[in-house]
């Protein structure tokens, strides 16, 4: 069965087809996980989340070509939210909970997100890690194609200034 | 214009692709997610009805999950209109004789209130008639309830109340502020007050603690009278007799009293399209939702079974018609089930039923029927004759399938246990029709 038949298949309620459209993409999802979030472990409980959030809301996907951005979308919002609860908890915890657990290797991307605004991140995230095109994009977000191609620039323009700051640190 | 950021972009997610993933895991997280997606479904889904008994009196209840309704906008409008009165749009919608009450103001509204610590109780007003009696009441709280569920209430008159079924909403909040529930009380017989001051004692589970209200009030107005026809007609059914012997149009429901043959070969349950058709085909039929029928004791053959009233209507011919009843082998119109082997010895021919878990607190039955919303039990036998009282039942689709579980007040009964039933989902046809006037 290709994607577009499980996709057509989950949408209408089919719970194997689900399953094996979560386990076609599940690559995809952790990879999504691990751009924002900590560890693996984190990663892990955020494919059961959005498992859990995707199944409760496959039926409103209208168009199934668009299933796998849909779960990464949901990905990225699980993982901002997470990022969100986070900070308020470290807040509490301060410095007393600096844990080893923390996962360096992406250190600099989960940084570079984090300089951006939300929306801006899960922009950057589509386009450059994932490869959707602008026109597709447009369509999810039901926008115009010239609108997402100026919040691409803008967010390009902050990220440009932030890998300057970060450039500039590293030959101090 | 940007390469170099772009650049940099692609870097980072060539470094993203090369980082090592925690594969194993991941397809059992994903069934994990799919378990606990269906397990919260289910526990929305699982509105339950409770329904508590007067002394002797057993009462059948339709289930019908209220996220299921479609309400229509325009009848919306009318109930939205009486202050406080929206949130239960979706209550009424589904019954046209409740509608009819609304729009002919016949609900009354009373508006008292008790409140203990953080939560509030109002009683926003009734609907009384000789039938019965529905109270319909909001919880406030200042914080946000995660949950809360009634565990007990109950009302009182200065007098005796009359023998009763009273059925009201399981768990309602879900982080909410304030919700709405309507109690529905059921007379078993006719009933007027003399004096219309009540009290409603609630004991209320709201989050993780235990509230009581006690709310004293008066209902403005006596109710309307009821209208008896008395027929006594012989009917019969794909070989099954019995007498339909009156029909009685009240405020908030049509009663009709019938006697069966105790000479039929089978048991007939309830009769799902019963209706009530005036002489321009408009029908009234079966209560939606709550307390469908009385009377079905063991070794008693008078049951009374409601409908919608069509009380405001002023049809000038009406009709009884029936074309489709449950019913099941005289012989096997009981469950028999072992629940310290965890066993179902037995049930009617017909749909598959599968014992899904047992305990001496309780059982899980799964029914191969879809949307099955009939409560089938009112009381368990035991070994010894004992009865046990079941004091609580639960009904939740799952898939194509229906669960029930009846729940039991005692673990002390001798096991197999019979459970007598009142609906199940096996028919005969035929075609009945008599006039009530």
């Amino acid at each position: 069965m290709d994607e577009m038949e499980l996709s057509r298949k989950a949408n209408a309620g089919d719970e194997a087809a689900f399953l094996a459209l979560l386990q076609t993409y599940k690559e995809d999802l952790l990879r999504t996980a691990l751009a924002f979030l900590k560890n693996d472990q984190d990663a892990l409980e955020a494919l059961q989340e959005v498992t859990v959030r995707a199944y409760n809301k496959i039926h409103t996907v209208k168009e199934p070509e668009y299933a796998k951005t849909w779960l990464i979308r949901i990905m990225i919002n699980y993982c901002q939210d997470q990022l969100k609860r986070q900070k308020r908890i470290h807040h509490w915890k301060t410095v007393v909970d600096h844990q080893g657990t923390e996962d360096v290797s992406q250190l600099e991307l989960k940084e570079a997100l984090a300089s951006l605004p939300e929306k801006e991140q899960q922009l950057i995230y589509l386009k450059y890690f994932q490869d959707v095109k602008i026109k597709d994009i447009a369509k999810l977000e039901n926008i115009p194609e010239g609108t997402v191609k100026s919040r691409l620039h803008k967010t390009l323009r902050t990220l440009r200034v932030y890998f300057e700051d970060e450039g500039g640190r590293e030959h101090v | 214009m940007y390469e170099r950021e772009e650049e940099k972009l692609r870097q980072l997610k060539s470094q993203l692709e090369q980082q090592s993933l925690p594969l194993d895991e991941a397809d059992q997280m994903i069934r994990a997610g799919i378990a606990k997606a269906k397990a919260d479904r289910s526990k929305k889904n699982r509105r339950r009805k409770r329904i508590m008994w007067s002394a002797a009196l057993s009462a059948i209840l339709v289930l019908t999950f209220v996220t299921s309704i479609r309400v229509s906008t325009a009848f919306a409008n009318t109930v939205a209109s009486i202050p406080g009165m929206e949130p239960f749009v979706a209550m009424i919608q589904q019954d046209k004789g409740l509608q009819a009450i609304f729009k002919e103001d016949y609900y009354q509204k009373i508006g008292a209130s008790q409140t203990v610590r953080d939560f509030t109780m109002t009683i926003d007003g009734v609907i009384l008639d000789e039938t019965g009696m529905n109270v319909y009441y909001t919880i406030e709280s200042t914080k946000k309830m995660k949950t809360a569920s009634v565990n007990t209430i109950e009302i009182s008159n200065s007098r005796p109340m009359p023998e009763a079924g009273i059925s009201y909403g399981g768990m309602s909040a879900n982080d909410v502020f304030t919700y709405q529930e309507v109690m529905e009380i059921t007379f078993s017989k006719r009933n007027v007050f003399a004096d219309l001051n009540f009290t409603v004692e609630a004991e209320m589970d709201i989050d993780s603690s235990e509230v009581v209200f006690s709310i004293p009030f008066e209902v403005p107005e006596q109710t309307k009278p009821s209208k008896p026809y008395v027929l006594n007609k012989v009917m019969e059914m794909d070989g099954q007799h019995f007498i339909i012997d009156e029909v009685v149009i009240s405020l908030l429901r049509v009663g009709v009293q019938i006697t069966f043959n105790p000479n039929n070969t089978k048991k007939i349950l309830s009769f799902e399209d019963m209706r009530l058709v005036d002489e321009k085909g408009e029908v009234w039929s079966e209560i939606a939702n709550g307390v469908s029928a009385f009377g079905n004791e063991r070794g008693k053959t008078t049951h009374t079974f409601f409908l919608q009233s069509n009380y405001f209507s002023k049809p000038k011919k009406l009709y009884l018609q029936i074309n489709k009843a449950q019913a099941v082998k005289q012989e096997q119109a009981f469950l028999e089930v072992n629940t310290d082997t965890k066993e179902l010895l037995s049930y009617p021919d017909g749909p598959q039923l599968q014992l899904v878990d047992a305990s001496r607190n309780g059982i899980d039955l799964l029914l191969t029927v879809k949307d099955f919303h009939h409560d089938p039990f009112t009381t368990a036998i035991d070994a010894k004759g004992k009865e046990i009282t079941i004091s609580s039942f639960s009904l939740y689709g799952e898939g194509d399938a229906t669960h029930w579980g009846p729940a039991f007040e005692t673990t002390s009964y001798t096991n197999p246990i019979r459970l007598e039933l009142h609906a199940y989902p096996t028919y005969i046809e035929g075609d009945v029709k008599v006039e009530v006037k």
